[in-house]
């Protein structure tokens, strides 16, 4: 059973979706490390350490993912586990915007999927299992 | 009437108090302990007094030790503020004394830090349960190879404990595997690993000469000093609700707290959940031999509006100078303000965090460790506060922070609490009554 960690960053307070999430990778056979609300990037890399996650899922719902996120993939690789899974989705930017280019910007930051807005947990529990090489 | 004897051997007094089965106090008596000689020889000096007080021989002995510096232990985790916070809280709530609390992977230098502190006991913890296997390993592996045999309390990721302890016992570690002190994140679970090193307390610390003696009469297993106060204040707190005990010594400055963990509506909690019992021992801060640091810590104003501010800062130079110093007499004002100042620093250091943040959704409010503002009652302990002419003035806290916002004030007028502790599991109804009679309110 492989651990995950998951949380929604920066001063986002959206636990909705959050709930759902752990519910829906819970119940695909994941062990769920759910941070909640309000975790900041170093309580995201902390506890992929000390629980050996194999990935950290980030969601961010209320525009400013991008500020929050820049840097992960660094502390990441400072701390010693440079090769985690990275997953980010939701709302990530302000307003309506192309696709393509947030995908690319969160991609350039080091995060291996983005997930745009409305997308069904079914779909990142299917990537995740195939990205970590489990069924 | 059965009689028990309770014994507090502590690093400069030996201390007996003799009760009935109903918790009078029925004989006190207290001698130098012994420790360069025997301890038993201060055990019996005290002892023939009270007998003589008592009239006969006690039916059973229970004892603590704080002797020979107490309890002393090193805690290696991973992360810092989280396998290695639990660590360390585990620690404190057995009743040791922390050396140093070790993160991530031991280097050289640590390795020999080690070697040199000989602590009497190491807790050994690192990944939750299911997770980083490789710190406690690897930890285990280098401690091994580097650091003579030692007393380990193993508790970490469950998955790696038994090949942990087979490496150290390889190399003659005595190796107590426990539960892990954060099974899974952020949730603390210490009460095994403190039973752990409670019992290990007996079995391996024979430090002072004629403690191994002693125990030998002891109806139960001798506890740190620290463990016993932490009883009575459990037994306590089941009677009067939340509660805060602060024992303001010398040295350092011991912070007992029971509840505080529940998360107010509205408040979002973040980090480590800390036990419902839980102490803190502030190293830097007590009243005679940390007496230099409190000032430090206190800062620049700590006697600024002091009605006789230079007769006050003459006094404080001198207590610096010589810790034996007793206070002069019409200046105790001064003894107040510097205690009033440890109780503050202390427990604000107990206590927890509360962050204001401002989200898109409103503010929000981010509370982290110990929320004490509930508390019923805040008791003191301690020959600084029953000595003194204004023990409301030590124990009076601001309302800031997490402190507390309108507890009743007690004190342990007798100082009884760790022979209290004594009889709390046995004989909880004479360890109340104990308390009661002790236990004045201010």
């Amino acid at each position: 059973m492989a651990t995950i960690v998951l949380g929604v960053i920066g001063s986002d307070v959206h636990a909705i979706g959050n709930k759902i999430l752990e519910y829906a990778f819970t119940e695909a056979g994941f062990k769920v490390v759910n941070l909640g609300v309000l975790t900041t990037k170093k309580e995201f890399v902390q506890a992929a350490i000390e629980t050996d996650a194999r990935a950290i899922l980030v969601s961010s719902l209320y525009g400013h993912g991008e500020i929050d996120c820049r840097g992960l993939r660094e502390m990441c690789i400072e701390a010693g586990i440079g090769d985690i899974l990275l997953y980010v989705g939701g709302n990530l930017v302000v307003g309506k915007q192309e696709w393509e280019p947030v995908r690319d910007k969160f991609l350039a930051m080091g995060f291996d999927r983005v997930f745009p807005p409305a997308t069904m947990p079914d779909e990142a529990i299917a990537l995740l299992k195939q990205d970590l090489g489990v069924s | 009437m059965a009689i028990y004897l309770l014994a507090d051997v502590g690093s400069t007094w030996t201390k007996l108090t003799a009760v009935d089965s109903k918790g009078n106090i029925v004989g006190q008596a207290s001698a130098p302990t012994t420790v360069k000689t025997d301890i038993m020889e201060g055990v019996d000096a005290a002892l023939r007094e009270v007998r003589l007080q008592t009239g006969r021989k006690e039916d059973s002995i229970y004892a603590c030790s704080s002797a020979a510096g107490g309890l002393a232990m090193i805690a290696c985790g991973l992360v810092p503020e989280l396998t290695g916070e639990a660590a360390r809280l585990a620690v404190l709530g057995a009743g040791a004394k922390v050396l140093r609390v070790f993160g991530y992977n031991l280097n050289e230098d640590d390795l020999r830090e080690i070697e040199a502190l000989r602590p009497d006991i190491l807790l050994l913890a690192g990944g939750t349960d299911g997770g980083n296997k490789k710190i406690l390993l690897e930890n285990a592996q280098a401690l091994a190879d580097m650091v003579s045999p030692l007393p380990v309390v193993l508790a970490g990721n469950r998955n790696a404990a038994r090949q942990g302890a087979e490496i150290l016992e390889a190399t003659g570690f005595s190796v107590k595997i426990t539960g892990n002190v954060m099974p899974e994140l952020n949730r603390l679970d210490i009460e095994p690993a403190r039973e752990a090193i409670r019992t290990l307390f007996l079995s391996h610390i024979v430090k002072a000469k004629g403690m191994e003696a002693f125990s030998r009469h002891l109806a139960a297993p001798l506890i740190p000093t620290p463990a016993a106060v932490l009883a009575a204040g459990k037994l306590l707190a089941a009677e009067m609700g939340e509660l805060l005990l602060v024992d303001i010594g010398g040295a350092t400055t011991d912070v007992y707290s029971y509840g505080g963990i529940e998360t107010p509506p509205g408040m979002v909690r973040k980090g480590l959940l800390p036990p419902w019992d839980m102490r803190t021992v502030e190293a830097d801060i007590g009243m005679r031999y940390s007496l230099s640091s409190l000032v430090e810590q206190a800062g620049r104003d700590l006697l600024a509006g002091a009605p006789q501010r230079e007769q006050w800062q003459q006094e404080l130079d001198k207590l610096l100078a010589c810790p034996e110093r007793l206070v002069s007499p019409g200046l105790e004002g001064l003894e107040v303000t510097l205690a009033r100042a440890a109780v503050k620093i202390a427990v604000q250091r107990h206590a927890g965090t509360l962050e204001r943040i401002y989200t898109p959704a409103g503010p929000t409010d981010i509370l982290s460790g110990k929320d004490l503002r509930r508390m019923k009652t805040v008791i003191g302990v301690g020959g600084v506060l029953v000595n003194s002419p204004d023990p409301i003035g030590i124990l009076t806290m601001d309302r800031e922070g997490l402190l507390p916002e309108n507890p009743k004030l007690m004190l342990d007028s007798k100082y009884i609490m760790a022979a209290a502790g004594l009889l709390a599991g046995t004989a909880p109804e004479a360890a109340r009554r104990m308390l009661a009679d002790s236990l004045a309110a201010l």
